[in-house]
């Protein structure tokens, strides 16, 4: 699977399942919303789902093979529900419950931009697996070689004992996909997890547009153009070397970033945070408490300035409140630094 | 020490010679100005109180003292939504109702202000393989592979490849651990500290990593002690002669590395 069909099979695998996911829970709390949403928030949903699992089989001190077959149980089941739910739905009410976007130049262009921005992250091997990356990707691959979580050090492959402390689930996520998809951890890294944070981005960049210029869809694809061409030209602004040369620390950022930037943005709007964004971001933060001894992340090309500085911002509160939702359970799975900063 | 300064040069370090800290606060001022509600609540009312609270030097001073952290200041800067109010309100600018022609002009200086508010394109460098890592990497494991009679070998290799190679190849073994890569990580070559070699084998093979030409014996015991059955030689690194010294036996090459087995045949 270590091939270009295999990246495009395990994409379109996730993006149903995501899809799947992010419908189902939509139309289960009445919302209707469009396909792009609807991936972003299960993409969301996913991430959390996979973090709660990863957690308490980590603290169970389980051996990687409990967490690959437990997630992928969870995980089936929630989509075999979620299938089930929304055939039922279908038949009850057609396709009158989602939003379906204007088949116009403006779709058009948006695809456009996703292509080019994918097409130049794919073929761009700035930044990739260097020191930062090494820790990640060496938990990921110890996890698949040795059968254990966190037992062996990711430099350099020594047995270290059982772990004693809280993780980020972002390199089990990593494991967990490379053994579900048959592929090298890099693939899935470097890849797989590329173009979904290519596509997240873009898509939680759009979206926020739309919702602030209240529905103007030439002002959310406009918005999405521009900063895409700010980030390659202005590259310590951030995304490009998380996105477009998609380095695993953009990666990691980017679910923190985006999301933890709208889960502020929820409490925000809601009016100083209710009980329940407090709640949500509590949960983010203490999910995101990282390993005291992580990886050195003293380098000059910082490339995790990513995430935090998507904006926060929604229009109404309820669409607000579900992007905080999907930002923190995002952030919750990202793990660690943008968390530092921005919840705390 | 948390001095002004540090606050100064951090501010400016972010930035990078952008300059989209002007539209930046020119955005804001327009927020203010046009008095829209929902904009200045979500952009302007947190900056200043990021002003307020993270960017205030006199508060910030010594929270850092005491919690230290310097070098993650910086990242209080990514807390700034620069990049999308830019973004959103030219957006916003381009999609004026207009003629058409003065909506082109604007579209014209829209790009003209991206471009020129830009620091540096980021560079385009063509990746080799599926595994989006260098293929000396690849090469270099499969060298290790076919040459080891074990199934973990210990290997002591350079920076660079150290940390690239475990996230291909889990089933070699580092022979430094990350303190020792560490150390010397962000040391010029000049500024080495290079007597330090005699003090403990820890420092002498933070050293050697860097190129430094240890004392042979020093590193012969080193491969010893740590049971290092391959040397991966950066071959910007270390002389012909010093190589000799060493017990070594060639192995094979690929682009910019050489692969020595740790025994003298």
């Amino acid at each position: 699977m270590n091939s270009a069909l295999g990246i495009v099979i395990g994409l379109v695998v996730l993006s149903c399942i995501f899809w799947i996911l992010g419908a189902g829970v939509c139309r289960l709390m009445g919302r209707k919303e469009g396909p792009g949403f609807l991936w972003l928030f299960g993409m969301a949903l996913f991430l959390g789902i996979f973090s709660v699992v990863d957690i308490f089989t980590e603290a169970g001190g389980a051996a990687f093979h409990v967490l690959f077959y437990t997630a992928l149980a969870v995980l089936v089941i929630a989509v075999a529900l979620g299938v089930v739910y929304l055939v039922r739905a279908g038949r009850k009410e057609g396709g009158s419950w989602m939003r379906y976007p204007a088949r116009d130049v403006w779709l058009l262009l948006f695809l456009v931009l996703l292509v080019v921005q994918i097409w130049y992250g794919m073929g761009n091997q700035l930044y990739v697996s260097r020191y930062d990356t090494s820790y990640y990707n060496g938990n990921a691959i110890n996890a698949l070689y040795t059968d254990t979580m966190y037992q062996y050090d990711a430099y350099t492959g020594v047995y270290v004992g059982k772990a004693v402390a809280w993780h980020d689930s972002y390199s089990m996520l990593i494991a967990f996909l490379a053994k579900l998809f048959f592929m090298h951890p890099l693939v899935v890294v470097n890849r797989i997890m590329g173009v979904i944070e290519i596509v997240a981005a873009n898509l939680a960049v759009y979206e926020i547009a739309l919702r602030l210029s209240k529905g103007n869809r030439a002002v959310a694809v406009w918005t999405a153009i521009i900063r895409a061409l700010i980030s390659v030209l202005c590259w310590n602004l951030g995304e490009v070397p998380g996105l477009l040369s998609v380095d695993a620390h953009g990666r990691v950022e980017i679910h923190a970033g985006e999301c933890i930037s709208s889960a502020c943005a929820a409490c925000h709007c809601a009016g100083g945070g209710g009980d329940g964004e407090k709640a949500v971001l509590d949960h983010a933060r203490c999910l995101c408490v990282r390993r005291g001894d992580d990886v050195d992340e003293r380098r000059v090309h910082d490339t995790d300035a990513f995430g935090c500085r998507t904006p926060p911002s929604a229009a109404s509160q309820e669409e607000v409140k579900i992007l905080g939702v999907c930002g923190a359970v995002g952030a919750a799975v990202s793990g660690c630094r943008c968390a530092e900063f921005s919840v705390g | 020490m948390a001095e002004i300064d540090f606050f100064y040069q951090n501010f400016w370090k972010y930035w990078n010679g952008a300059l989209y800290l002007v539209p930046y606060l020119g955005c804001l001022v327009y927020l203010v100005y046009k008095k829209d509600k929902k904009l200045m609540e979500l952009f302007v009312w947190p900056f200043l109180i990021l002003l307020a609270t993270v960017y205030n030097p006199f508060l910030m001073r010594p929270i850092i003292e005491k919690m230290g952290w310097e070098d993650r200041y910086m990242r209080f800067y990514w807390l700034l939504p620069a990049e999308f109010l830019c973004a959103y309100l030219l957006a916003r600018l381009v999609n004026r109702k207009t003629k058409r022609e003065v909506q082109f002009a604007v579209g014209v200086v829209v790009l003209g202000i991206v471009f020129l508010c830009g620091s540096s394109l980021v560079k385009y460098i063509p990746d080799e393989n599926v595994y989006k890592i260098d293929s000396w990497v690849l090469e270099t494991s499969e060298l290790i592979a076919e040459a080891s009679k074990k199934e973990n070998p210990v290997i002591l290799v350079d920076q660079e490849m150290y940390s690239s190679i475990r996230q291909y190849d889990p089933t070699v073994i580092e022979a430094v651990n990350n303190t020792e890569m560490a150390r010397y990580m962000f040391t010029d070559t000049e500024e080495l500290p290079v007597d330090g070699q005699y003090d403990d084998h820890s420092t002498a093979v933070s050293l050697f990593v860097k190129g430094v030409e240890v004392d042979a014996s020093i590193m012969n015991e080193i491969f010893a002690e740590r049971q290092v059955d391959f040397f991966v030689r950066n071959t910007r690194y270390y002389s012909a002669e010093y190589l000799q010294q060493l017990d070594l036996t060639y192995v094979g090459a690929v682009e910019g590395y050489e692969v020595y087995r740790c025994a003298k045949e």
